[in-house]
C-alpha cells in the first residue's frame, strides 16, 4: 500500500461529503417557494374579505372577488360567512342562514 | 503536520454543514406550523363571532315568532324552544360551534334577556389537537307590539338593546 493512500481515499469522502451536502442546500434555498405563499395570500385575502365584506355589507364583486371558483381556474380559495335575516319569511317559521363565499383563485 | 489533519478538517466542516442543513430545514417546518396554528386559532375566533351574531338574529327571530298575531300578544319562549332555534341554526351552518345553557333572565316583554356559552373546536395539526374556544355570550332583545282596532293590525318591532337596531318589523 502506499504512503498516504488513507488519508487520499479519507480527503475524498470528505470533499464528496461537503460537496453533496452544499449541493442539498443549495437546491434547498433556490427551490421554487413562490407557489405556497400564493396560495397561502390568496386563502388569507379571501377569509380577510368574507369578514370584512359581510361586516360592511359589501359583496364579493365590491371586494374584488367572486362568490364562486371560477371553472377555468387553476387554484382558488373561498372564506364562508353565514347570515340570517329573522325578518325574512312569514311569521311562526324560523328563517334560514344564508351562506356567502368570497372567493379568490387564479 | 500529522498526516489525516486535513481529513479532520474536512470531516469536521462536513459535521457542521449537515448540522446546520437540519437546523435551518426544522426552524423552517416550525415557522411554518407556527403559522398554521395562528392562522387556525384565528380561525375559531372568527367563527365564533359568525356563530354568535347567527345565534344573536334566531333570537330576533324566535321572538317574533313567538307573537300571536291574531291576538296581537306576545309568549315568551322557553329556553327549551330557543334551544331548538338555536339547534337548527348551528347545524345548518358553523357545525363545529355548540352552545351550553340557555338561561332567561329577564322575559319581560320590554326586556328580553338571555345568557348562554358558546363554544368553537377545531383540529389543529394533527387529528388529535383540538383547540376550543369558549365564551359566555348574553343578549337582550325589546319586544313591541302596536295594535290597531280598526282597519285591524298587529305591528311587531323587536330591537337588539344592546346595539339599538331594529330586527324585525313586521305589520299584519
Amino acid at each position: 500500500m502506499k504512503k498516504g493512500f488513507i488519508f487520499s481515499i479519507d480527503a475524498a469522502i470528505g470533499i464528496a461529503v461537503i460537496f453533496i451536502a452544499m449541493s442539498s442546500m443549495t437546491f434547498f434555498y433556490l427551490q421554487d417557494s413562490s407557489s405556497p405563499k400564493i396560495f397561502h395570500a390568496m386563502d388569507q385575502n379571501a377569509s380577510d374579505s368574507a369578514t370584512m365584506g359581510f361586516y360592511l355589507g359589501k359583496s364579493p364583486a365590491d371586494m374584488g372577488l367572486d362568490n364562486s371558483i371560477a371553472s377555468g381556474a387553476k387554484q382558488g380559495f373561498c372564506g364562508r360567512i353565514f347570515d340570517y335575516n329573522p325578518d325574512n319569511g312569514p311569521l311562526g317559521t324560523q328563517s334560514a342562514p344564508e351562506d356567502r363565499n368570497y372567493c379568490d383563485g387564479t | 503536520m500529522n498526516k489525516g489533519i486535513f481529513s479532520g478538517i474536512i470531516a469536521a466542516a462536513a459535521i457542521m454543514l449537515i448540522g446546520a442543513i437540519i437546523i435551518t430545514t426544522s426552524a423552517n417546518v416550525k415557522n411554518s406550523s407556527n403559522e398554521d396554528f395562528a392562522g387556525k386559532i384565528l380561525e375559531i375566533k372568527k367563527e365564533w363571532n359568525n356563530a354568535g351574531y347567527l345565534l344573536d338574529k334566531t333570537l330576533a327571530d324566535k321572538l317574533a315568532d313567538s307573537v300571536d298575531m291574531t291576538a296581537c300578544t306576545f309568549t315568551a319562549p322557553a329556553p327549551s324552544e330557543i334551544d331548538a332555534y338555536f339547534r337548527s341554526t348551528i347545524g345548518n351552518s358553523i357545525k363545529n360551534c355548540n352552545f351550553q345553557d340557555v338561561q332567561i333572565d329577564s322575559s319581560a316583554q320590554a326586556n328580553f334577556e338571555i345568557h348562554f356559552a358558546l363554544i368553537c373546536s377545531k383540529k389543529i395539526s394533527n387529528e388529535f389537537e383540538i383547540k376550543k374556544f369558549e365564551k359566555i355570550v348574553a343578549f337582550a332583545k325589546k319586544v313591541e307590539l302596536i295594535y290597531i282596532p280598526a282597519p285591524e293590525s298587529c305591528t311587531i318591532t323587536i330591537t337588539d338593546l344592546q346595539s339599538g337596531i331594529v330586527e324585525v318589523q313586521k305589520t299584519v
